[in-house]
């Protein structure tokens, strides 16, 4: 049904584009719109990450210029500049993305290009005429409009993002674009005065590779961030047999479950991040207890409790997660008040809280720990759901069975637990925290 | 960082130089072949206080202020020198009723004698007459070697006059520009090109000159502001990192913290470039991560815990040479087998955690002897032990600029 819809629409985007292109190739735009077509590939090549799914460039400028200089059938065409560079790299779905890459950037070219001549239809001044100042800068808020909210829906379509979510992160960057009308109308002048050459080109490209070169090593930052954090909590969890890759399997679900809930692309970014680093907090509980088999006396627990306010001391200074330091510190707190280790209850639990606090359990639960067997995944979604409303979020436990379906999730039975090896009875996996026994301190 | 103290009228000299310089060269120089209009006059001012609200800051490095852009702009459509210099301080001016921040008389200094240099340079480029002109009648002019003295200024003697009048008196000044030089030049460079177009067509666009050079810029630094966001990230996950060992009972609180402060202080104390220096730092942060791959009922020795902690920091994949100064701090075999840049690294490290672990009285004669021959025998490198000990006495005597 949803590939039905994205086919649908991406051969729709495909079909107007094409139409925009044919009509305007008719007008013979010749060498000059070769030229243009030239510069559109440059800035298409060159174009940098927005996100995982998400591609950002500074062709916008290219389809201004030519608004300017040779009006909307000078913008189409030149956007077919881009075509190849898109049947080429495209590494799956070649036909469907070239189609709809190629189809989207020439809707918008045009729809830009007819909002630039209707803006200065009235007076018919030429640029550059005030009036024409302001309708160029329309023309560069309806390109990035339509060309962000084009991809935001073909995001949505493909990756089953709620449309409204899609959209407000792709355009959060994607409007940056809009500003470099700036550089577009300087080029125009430029452009109209003749006699510049190869100069024009170097400097517009000064701007255009400040701006990129900033992107790319915003991309080349942000990857290593997340190797840092991801080197450092496996570093954390290696001796730990039995939560070794926990961290990363809340991480991972969670973020699922944030996407299935309808959580913007940046919030569930920061909620990956402090998922993974939401067991930070047991470098501090001695390792005998993590991984003693059987339940634990009430000293060792009150050891286990402090770990989500050791974790959140350790990350108070990373302004990034402030917004998400909640995870770390409440993910061990109920919806009824009886969780740890603050008593917290419903109202103060976020929404973000509520999901890595369900998908901890659900990890927890169908994975063998020391103390218990784990779980198969159907049991512990039936756990949960027996546990929601007091301890758990029921929207959020909905929302985690059916990402868990969606993906096939399997339990993680890599050892046999600690209980069982030495002999020892060995416990039914819940939701409920490890049992306190009431017991003198075992040595 | 912790640097020498200077007399507030020992700061301003740099700027001093500068508005001398540009005065010459203004002197020397020629006037535009056409008066500059009078609302363009008017707009300098108005941008220069938005511009000076919003500079660009790159992730490592001082802020860029985006005013240069339209400075350089009135500089290349012949606004006088001194003319110019008046119109920046009541842009200045202006931004401060909005904003009063810290340190601003110094920033207006920079700001007055940058504008003075890139207008006295612009009107000496002038009188070499190379001027360029688009098609007649298009009103597309410029002075080509204006422009490149103008692109010249921007892109080192801003930085210059930046860490000369902004920073602390440092030891190695011209490290710290050529410093500040690289973590700017593209942003420099960028100003300094969209300054030129917007001289190039600012007759024909009149007024909207300033508005589409700056829109475009401000875009940047919205850009550039995320790019430094992550970055920002980045160190305060290794600061935060420091702290696990501590929750482990074998460290004392916050030594990573004191030590990585310290070490940078130390490698710049030392001549380390910015990037050097960084690496410094983080390895201090980190030097003893080895706790928590080790138990400490194993008792490790100190070359363990620094190869298990290389270990955990080489995982990160980026950290290669970070991890390499921490296997080689407390590692005396590896410490030999790495080379001489790596090695100084490395003796930084372990000096600085030395000296934290002792937390010696400085001031007094005999700890202050004991102290220097703990770290001769600890890192055997006379020149880091002299700049350990020269940074902590400056940090008694000067404790509130950490």
């Amino acid at each position: 049904m949803r590939a039905d819809r994205l086919h649908l629409f991406v051969t729709a985007v495909a079909v107007a584009g094409v139409a925009a292109v044919v009509v305007s190739a008719l007008q013979g735009l010749g060498w000059l719109a070769a030229a243009f077509a030239a510069a559109f590939w440059a800035t298409e090549y060159l174009r940098s990450n927005l996100r995982d799914d998400v591609q950002v460039s500074l062709s916008n400028l290219v389809v201004l210029v030519a608004i300017l200089h040779g009006g909307t059938a000078l913008a189409v065409v030149a956007t077919v500049g881009a075509l190849p560079l898109f049947a080429v790299q495209a590494t799956d779905q070649r036909l469907l993305r070239t189609a709809f890459n190629s189809g989207q950037l020439a809707v918008s070219a045009a729809v830009a290009g007819t909002s630039y001549h209707l803006v200065t239809l009235a007076t018919g001044a030429s640029f550059p005429a005030p009036i024409t100042i302001v309708a160029i800068a329309v023309a560069s808020v309806v390109y990035v409009l339509v060309n962000n909210v084009l991809v935001g829906v073909v995001v949505a379509l493909s990756s089953g993002e709620p449309v409204r979510s899609a959209l407000s992160s792709v355009l959060q960057v994607g409007w940056l674009q809009g500003p470099y009308v700036g550089i577009a109308i300087l080029a125009a002048a430029l452009l109209r005065a003749g006699g510049v050459g190869p100069a024009l080109l170097v400097l517009l490209a000064l701007p255009v590779f400040v701006a990129r070169s900033g992107l790319l090593a915003f991309q080349r930052t942000d990857e290593a961030y997340d190797r840092l954090v991801r080197s450092f909590v496996t570093a954390i969890e290696v001796k730990d047999l039995y939560t070794r890759g926990h961290s990363e399997r809340v991480a991972t679900l969670s973020v699922h479950v944030a996407e299935q809930l309808g959580v913007p692309y940046d919030e569930r970014r920061l909620t990956g991040y402090a998922a993974l680093l939401h067991d930070v907090g047991k470098i501090g509980v001695p390792l005998c207890v993590i991984n003693k088999p059987g339940p634990l006396d009430d000293d060792e627990f009150a050891l286990i409790r402090e770990h989500p306010s050791i974790g959140a001391e350790i990350l108070r200074d990373i302004d990034f997660l402030a917004p998400v330091l909640d995870i770390v510190r409440f993910h061990h707190e109920r919806l009824d008040g009886r969780g740890y280790p603050h008593g917290i209850a419903d109202d103060e639990l976020g929404d973000l809280v509520r999901i890595v606090t369900a998908v901890d359990a659900f990890d927890a639960m169908t994975s063998t720990r020391s103390y218990r067997r784990a779980l198969q995944v159907s049991e512990a979604v039936e756990e949960l759901r027996r546990c929601a409303g007091g301890q758990f979020d029921p929207d959020v436990v909905e929302a985690l069975a059916v990402v868990v379906e969606r993906l096939g999730w399997q339990p993680t039975i890599e050892f046999a637990s600690a209980a069982e090896l030495h002999g020892h009875d060995i416990p039914q996996g819940g939701a409920a925290e490890r049992q306190v026994s009431r017991s003198e301190p075992s040595s | 960082m912790s640097g020498r103290t200077r007399g507030p009228i020992g700061h301003y000299v740099p700027g001093l130089v500068a508005v001398l310089a540009g005065s010459g060269a203004w002197l020397a120089g020629a006037p535009p072949e056409r008066p500059v209009a009078a609302h363009h006059l008017v707009l300098i001012v108005l941008a220069v206080a938005v511009t000076e609200l919003l500079p660009i800051r790159p992730p490592r490095g001082r802020p860029v202020p985006t005013s240069t852009a339209v400075v350089a702009l009135g500089a290349l459509i012949g606004v006088a020198a001194p003319l110019l210099a008046v119109l920046t301080f009541c842009g200045w001016a202006l931004a401060r009723l909005r904003d009063r921040a810290a340190g601003a008389l110094a920033n207006l200094v920079v700001s007055v004698s940058t504008a003075w240099v890139l207008a006295g340079l612009a009107a000496f480029g002038r009188s070499l007459r190379a001027p360029w002109h688009g098609a007649p009648g298009s009103g597309v002019e410029l002075d080509l070697v204006s422009a490149v003295l103008v692109a010249l200024v921007l892109v080192t003697v801003l930085p210059a006059l930046q860490v000369l009048i902004l920073g602390d008196e440092a030891r190695f000044p011209l490290r710290r520009v050529a410093d500040e030089i690289r973590a700017t030049w593209t942003a420099d460079l960028a100003i300094a090109s969209t300054a030129v177009m917007g001289a190039l067509v600012h007759r024909p666009l009149g007024p909207w000159t300033l508005p589409s050079m700056l829109i475009p810029l401000l875009a940047a630094r919205i850009g550039l502001a995320r790019f430094a966001g992550v970055t920002a990230a980045y160190d305060q996950t290794i600061r935060a990192m420091s702290r696990l060992p501590e929750q482990l009972g074998t460290v004392s609180a916050e030594h990573g913290v004191r030590v990585g402060s310290l070490a940078r202080d130390v490698a710049f104390e030392l001549g380390a470039d910015a990037t050097s220096a960084l690496e410094i730092e983080q390895a201090a942060y980190l030097h003893e991560l080895g706790h928590i791959r080790l138990e400490p009922e194993d008792r490790p020795t100190r070359a363990e815990l620094a190869q298990a902690g290389a270990r955990v920091i080489a995982s990160a994949g980026d950290l290669d040479r970070v991890a390499a100064i921490v296997h080689a701090h407390g590692d005396p075999v590896q410490l030999r087998q790495v080379d001489a840049d790596l090695a100084r690294a490395a003796r930084i490290v372990a000096a600085c955690c030395e000296v934290d672990g002792y937390d010696p009285d400085l001031t007094d004669g005999g700890q202050r002897h004991e102290v220097t021959v703990r770290l001769v025998r600890a890192v055997e490198d006379l020149d880091v032990v002299r700049a350990v000990i020269d940074v902590c006495e400056r940090r008694v005597r000067t404790p509130a600029r950490r």
